[in-house]
């Protein structure tokens, strides 16, 4: 078998090279504004239902919807949707004394800013959990802080927790208190042992997750 | 990455072996096929020990392996079937220590292929003819002939193929000199082809074929096939022409049974049966494997059930009619893969599983109570013959070859505290498993050790006269008396030998043919044959302070630096120079080479000196490093000079002999023997105390020893087990031991050991009660009291399981125990029995978050698990909790799950385990284990689990690794990426965050490691829809892992860890393997060293390629091509090639020979041994 493209048909040839265009063109699109998924399909994570695209053509292609929709109808809206991009924005206007340099600026950074070929959407440049060179095995890893203010007492945003998480992280590295932390700790251990917030403060049992049978309620929050 | 592939210690598991007179002597030796290593034996008829005269690495898998020699001649030649499409003829030179290859036949396509011949191979007894076949349709045979100049020739090849056709073995027929016969036994399956019914292949029989080369017409016909009743696994030829009646032996299901041409009638016989036997009774019994006897006047075959029980074969003549087949029981040992009787009365048995005997016949069983089966004697049909098994009667034991196959798990640290980690491997099946303790060095035996009356400060052996072939006395040296012991059966001390006694010796030596030197501080005695005795004496207020011995030198080095020589001549008396030299500073140790046979002196003197000035075997006195360098016999250059550190104390160097060649023990704070062994050089530590002095030894008990001194001890030792890289202390085990982990805190093994087609002991012990109640019951009213008293006896008999095997409990039935064991002492702190057919696959040890400080073993289980078809009916985690400081197990609970638990991994204090294809989360509840979180993406069965930071690297059973990533928050597990190769993953070992390293059940070891611009943010398909087409491709995640190395190590991998083997060295990757083998995967420091060692590898391929004809690139790229190794086996046989090649392959890498052999030892003493 071969992989060597038959016969001379150039219109073929000459998808295919659209095809590759597009490819090359989509690492254009900002991390934060599309979700990659496990089987390899794209969210677009700007459009507040998150639609589910197959391939990173047609998630360009809903882009490109998006921005015709936005940029004739509703200038402004795309941009508003994105606190980052407007948190930028903003840094920009405030200094721009030469508005043609900025927007010069702004279009280099973005484009050496995704420079190499567009792998995912949502890669990150800080990645908290990576240990060291050195390969340890232990049990237990550094625990694991990142989580977005404010969260505890809110229900948490299946969807929009990652890319919030991440410019919490990025921006604002701030340092946290203990009795935070102690709180952070105490959510994420009672989350991965089973508890689920219903949104009323309260913690419900995950009906696919067992429990000791005298285990009625979440344990409370240590004092120490 | 680059890596180099080392192999510590080759694979030890045999896998054929014959016996001819491969030298050309009268001396039998034999060979073995280890798997892909070919290995020259040598039982010693003297002492019985087996030594290795050569090993050579084919680069192919051998696949059958027989000995042939033409008509008339006196050397037996090798005929290998590989997996190469070509026929090979091996012929060894004992002058150069090589196989040679004189013919090689290329037949068809590599690697082991249904229809390409390589799998059986048959030689007529006569040597004239070999059949090689495949196992289906195809055979080929090939004539053997001599050319003018008596050199062995081959014919073109002639077809014997038959289409649809089953090979199951083949044998040449003694025909005497009638024309060469094949027998084959085959299937034809072609009616069962093509009845869709199924009724044909049920009918479907067995035959016996006989093919005929007529050497007249240069044909081969299919002479004549006959249908066989029972299912043969094997064939035995019969004596032919003068010797015997000629036939064959056909061993099948419970029968053997005798055939040949013309009007001789089928003799059969039942295979015995062992009374009182804990096995299936409506299990078919087989022989497998034989061996031949046959001297001019008798001959007899030797059978092995698979119960291990050896039978003596014999056949009844009447004038070359064949009446009655007679069989005896001989004596039970191991099962083996081989069996060879050799002239000289000894029977190898090359193991199936563990280590390799040499027995001595003691005496052929021909005079004893035995009873003896016979053919002739009145069966029912289905009816059988009992006997009663017994230790070992007719055969002696004299030697053990130690095997480590099969290795099925190992680990490597320093648990002893030795600062050089051991490796534990857990080897061996069934009863005759164990873990082994290996430690790098060489093992040592100690013939005796005696106390002396103070601390002596040297020692010596002589000898009475230059041809005594052992020696005469001992001589040891004290600060103020010299003490002399006698050898001869005892050693006592003796005061007539002529030697001063009142001082201590510096030095003494056989001068001459027969005379002795003693050299003293105050002097030299010479003392002749006759017990005459010439002093000279020292002059002044000088004494001696070195001196330098050979057979006819004596040098002397006074205090100030003044050398004296001697020298004997013709006459015997020994002549001082009157030129004396002065050296510029004391000396401090000096040396002569032995004198060159047929010279009058040695030329040069080797001195050292306080100032280092001139060296021979240069030693730097004071900081514990061996230089070895070469010594130009002409002009006294010294060159190729390799420096190894061998430990804190300064060295003293002694001259021994090992294998009748020069050895040097090198002594620092451990001591060293430097030998060359198989064309390498090898500096092995020995594994014994520290010694402060020694000198060769040899007496009749002990031809090759030393005698050395240590504290106030003289002992005498042997170094037997030259070659072997590390010594073993082996701790028996009960079942098969599948994995074990290491308490960190106590250092203690806990192992799980199952064995399938087994009986617990609890079954045991119950069916021995059951038996026993049976035979009570079944005897009438009047025998009622002996069949109580027989029943007495079987309950009370116990013939230990490691000879006689275990009774086989049939398909489905396990048998487990979890062991708790010290790794120093090797002694069982606890043991947990399992139900039967409960099998235990993994175990972990772990904390659990939520319960503090306290360790826990779990144990995955399955129960009642059927390999084929498969089927299981669940498992279990069954949770101990770790007391008494981690020695005992207690029993907390037992958490049933659906599938095997076949891998188990702590996880951010929680476990990990993979059930069937489920991977799982679970934490320690009260009454079980909770199940907290689950993944079920995982392609077919999770055979292991590897964890890092908040990755888990998942290893399928077939599809190679999936990297799983927890989510915390959300409580998911989610697949982030995989492998693109399907993979058989057997075991896997983490090299760092991106990277792991994998072995699959092929042979194969792959390094992959994810691209680094990799996302473990994935999140789950938020829309839920889970249609065909939603699961990415091919099942697969959207990130693949790459390949950073592929390599075909031949042997299955069964451990891989990262470690570092050798105190101060770098981190390597080790392997071990199914066959017992040892290995090492090491990085490359520097692009020269890549560079040069591909060229190396490059030239060696076609300057040296292997000996069964298997190209070597294609074999290390046996299923993936090889990436980014380089195959260190390969370049190291540089050393055995001849010496112009070696120069035409250094000059091509601008290096002279020896520059290349110690580049290839640096890289070797660099990370291992």
């Amino acid at each position: 078998m071969s992989f060597k493209r038959e016969g001379d048909d150039w219109s073929q040839l000459n998808v295919l090279k659209k095809r590759r265009v597009g490819d090359l063109l989509a690492s254009y699109i900002p991390e934060d504004e599309a979700l990659m998924l496990r089987d390899g399909r794209f969210a677009c994570a700007i459009c507040p239902h998150r639609p589910v695209l197959d391939t990173l053509a047609m998630l360009t292609a809903h882009r490109a919807g998006l921005q015709l929709f936005y940029g004739k109808k509703q200038p402004g809206k795309e941009r508003k949707q994105n606190p980052k991009h407007q948190n930028e924005l903003r840094r920009e206007e405030t200094k721009a004394e030469a508005p043609l340099l900025t927007q010069t600026r702004l279009i280099t950074q973005s484009a050496l800013h995704r420079a190499p070929h567009y792998n995912s959407c949502c890669r990150r440049k800080y990645r908290p959990e990576a240990p060291g060179p050195s390969v340890s095995l232990s049990p237990m890893p550094p625990s694991e802080v990142k989580l977005q203010s404010g969260k505890i007492s809110r229900e948490p945003e299946p969807a929009a927790g990652p890319q919030a998480e991440e410019s919490a992280t990025v921006s604002a590295p701030a340092p946290m208190s203990p009795t935070r932390r102690r709180a952070l700790d105490h959510y994420l251990t009672l989350r991965s042992s089973g508890w689920i917030p219903d949104g009323r403060g309260r913690w419900v049992k995950d009906e696919n997750v067992e429990f000791d049978s005298d285990e009625e309620e979440p344990p409370d929050l240590p004092l120490d | 990455m680059f890596l180099y592939n080392l192999t510590l210690q080759r694979a030890t598991g045999i896998s054929f072996a014959i016996h001819g007179n491969f030298s050309g002597t009268k001396q039998q030796e034999i060979v073995v096929s280890r798997g892909k290593i070919l290995e020259l034996l040598r039982p010693d008829p003297n002492t019985g020990k087996v030594h290795t005269l050569l090993t050579v690495e084919v680069f192919g898998v051998i696949r059958s392996l027989m000995a042939f020699r033409l008509t008339g001649g006196t050397k037996d030649y090798i005929v290998v079937g590989s997996d190469s499409g070509r026929i090979v003829i091996l012929e060894y030179q004992p002058s150069k220590n090589m196989f040679e290859k004189i013919h090689q036949e290329t037949f068809g396509k590599s690697g082991c292929r249904r229809i390409v011949p390589g799998q059986f191979l048959a030689v007529d007894p006569k040597g004239r003819a070999v059949m090689i076949s495949a196992i289906e349709k195809q055979k080929l045979v090939y004539i053997l002939n001599r050319d003018a100049a008596a050199r062995l020739t081959i014919s073109s090849p002639l077809e014997a193929h038959k289409a649809n056709t089953l090979v199951y073995h083949v044998v040449g027929v003694d025909v005497g000199f009638e024309n060469p016969m094949f027998a084959c036994l085959e299937m034809d399956y072609e009616e069962a082809d093509n009845d869709p019914t199924g009724e044909a292949a049920a009918n479907t029989q067995q035959t016996l074929t006989f093919y005929e080369l007529d050497l007249g017409l240069n044909h081969v016909v299919r002479k004549y096939s006959e249908p066989l009743e029972e299912h043969g696994n094997f064939l035995i030829t019969v004596p032919g022409g003068s010797d015997g009646p000629s036939g064959v032996l056909i061993c099948s299901e419970n029968y053997i049974t005798y055939k040949n041409f013309g009007d001789q009638p089928d003799i059969r016989c039942p295979i015995p049966r062992r009374r009182n036997d804990l096995d299936d009774p409506e299990r078919g019994m087989i022989f497998v494997c034989s061996a031949t006897h046959k001297t001019k006047s008798m001959f007899f075959f030797l059978a092995q059930t698979e119960q291990g029980d050896i039978f003596k074969i014999t056949l009844e003549t009447d004038e070359d009619m064949v009446t009655e087949i007679r069989l005896k029981y001989f004596d039970t040992v191991p099962v083996a893969a081989a069996m060879c009787v050799l002239k000289t009365g000894f029977l190898f048995v090359a193991s199936e599983f563990g280590n390799h005997y040499l027995y001595q016949i003691a005496h052929l069983g021909d005079d004893d109570e035995e009873p003896e089966f016979s053919s002739a004697m009145p069966l029912e049909e289905g009816d059988t013959f009992f006997f009663q098994p017994r230790p070992l009667k007719n055969l002696v034991l004299v030697d053990e070859l130690d095997s480590l196959s099969p290795i099925l798990f190992c680990q490597i640290a320093d648990l002893a505290n030795e600062d050089t980690p051991q490796l534990y491997v857990a080897c061996g099946r069934g009863p005759r498993s164990s873990l082994r303790v290996l430690r790098h060095g060489l093992e040592v035996s100690e013939m005796a050790v005696s106390e002396l009356p103070g601390n002596p400060n040297a020692v010596w052996t002589v000898r009475r006269h230059i041809e005594d072939e052992f020696d005469a006395y001992i001589i040891v040296s004290f600060v103020n008396a010299t003490l002399v012991l006698s050898i001869g059966e005892t050693v006592e001390e003796v005061t007539d030998s002529g030697f001063l006694g009142t001082t201590p010796t510096l030095s003494c030596s056989l001068l001459g043919d027969d005379a002795l030197v003693q050299v003293y501080p105050d002097g030299i005695r010479h003392i002749r044959a006759d017990k005459r005795v010439n002093e000279w004496k020292t002059p002044g207020k000088k004494t001696i302070v070195k001196c330098a011995v050979n057979q006819r030198q004596v040098v002397i080095a006074l205090t100030g630096g003044e050398l004296v020589y001697f020298e004997m001549d013709p006459s015997g008396q020994l002549n001082e120079y009157t030129e004396r030299k002065e050296m510029s500073a004391d000396v401090v140790c000096m040396s002569l080479a032995n004198v060159p046979p047929g010279e009058q002196r040695s030329r040069f003197l080797a001195v050292g000196l306080v100032d280092n000035t001139v060296r021979i075997i240069s030693l730097d006195p004071s900081n514990g490093v061996l230089l070895r360098t070469v010594l130009d016999p002409v002009t006294g250059d010294l060159s190729d000079t390799r420096t190894r550190y061998l430990g804190s104390r300064p060295v003293k160097l002694f001259r021994v002999r090992m294998q009748g060649q020069e050895a040097v023990l090198a002594m620092s704070s451990r001591s060293w023997l430097s030998y060359s062994y198989q064309s390498r050089f090898h500096l092995t530590p020995l594994s014994y105390e520290t010694l402060e002095f020694a000198s060769g030894f040899a007496s009749e008990q002990c031809p090759e020893g030393i005698v050395a001194i240590s504290t106030n001890t003289l002992r005498i030792l042997a170094l037997e087990k030259l070659g072997a890289v590390f010594n073993q202390v082996a701790f028996p085990l009960q079942y098969t031991p599948r994995k074990f982990v290491i308490h960190p805190e106590s250092n203690n093994l806990i192992i799980i050991e199952t064995d399938h087609n087994a009986y617990t002991e609890a079954t045991k012990a119950q069916r021995k009660q059951q038996m026993a109640e049976e035979m009570v019951e079944a005897a009438g009213e009047d025998e009622r009291e002996l069949a109580a008293e027989m029943a007495a006896a079987f309950l009370n008999e116990n013939l230990p399981e490691s000879i006689f095997g275990a009774p086989k409990a049939g398909n489905g039935q396990w048998a487990s125990v979890i062991r708790v064991m010290n790794p120093i002492q090797g002694n069982t702190l606890d043991l947990v029995q399992l139900e039967q057919n409960e099998a235990a696959f993994s175990v972990a040890v772990c904390r659990f978050s939520n319960t503090g400080e306290d360790w826990y073993v779990l144990v995955g289980v399955a129960k009642d698990l059927i390999l084929n078809p498969r089927s299981v009916a669940g498992g279990f985690v069954y949770t101990y909790k770790l007391v008494n400081n981690g020695e005992k197990l207690e029993f907390l609970h037992k958490t049933p799950v659906e599938e095997v638990p076949a891998a188990i991994a702590p996880f951010q204090g929680r476990v990990l385990i993979g059930v069937g294809k489920l991977l799982r989360v679970y934490d320690l509840g009260k009454k079980k284990l909770l199940r907290k979180c689950e993944n079920k993406h995982i392609a077919n069965y999770i055979s292991g689990i590897q964890t890092i930071g908040h990755r888990v690297i998942v290893s399928d059973v077939q599809e190679s690794f999936i990297w799983v990533r927890y989510k915390r928050n959300e409580n998911q597990l989610i697949i982030f990426a995989d492998d693109t190769y399907p993979r058989w993953v057997t075991t896997a070992s983490l090299l760092d965050y991106d990277t792991v390293a994998g072995a699959d059940k092929f042979g194969n070891i792959c390094v992959v490691r994810l691209p680094p611009n990799t996302n473990d943010e994935v999140d789950e398909d938020p829309t839920g829809n889970k249609a065909l087409w939603d699961r990415g491709l091919l099942n697969g995640a959207s990130q693949k892992a790459e390949v950073i190395m592929n390599y075909h190590v031949g042997e299955t991998v069964l451990s891989l860890q990262k470690t570092t083997l050798i105190p101060g060295g770098s981190e390597s990757l080790v392997y071990t393997t199914l066959s017992g083998g040892i290995g090492i995967l090491v990085p490359f420091t520097s692009h020269e060293d890549h560079d040069f060692f591909q060229h190396v590898e490059m030239h060696l391929r076609s300057e040296h390629p292997p000996l069964c004809g298997r190209d070597h690139l294609s074999f290390r790229s046996y299923y993936f091509p090889v990436k980014n190794v380089i195959d260190g086996d390969l370049c190291e046989q540089f050393n055995s090639m001849e010496p112009n090649k070696q120069k035409n392959v250094s000059e091509e890498l601008d290096r002279t020979p020896p520059e290349v052999s110690k580049k290839l030892e640096d890289i070797r003493t660099r990370y291992a041994f």
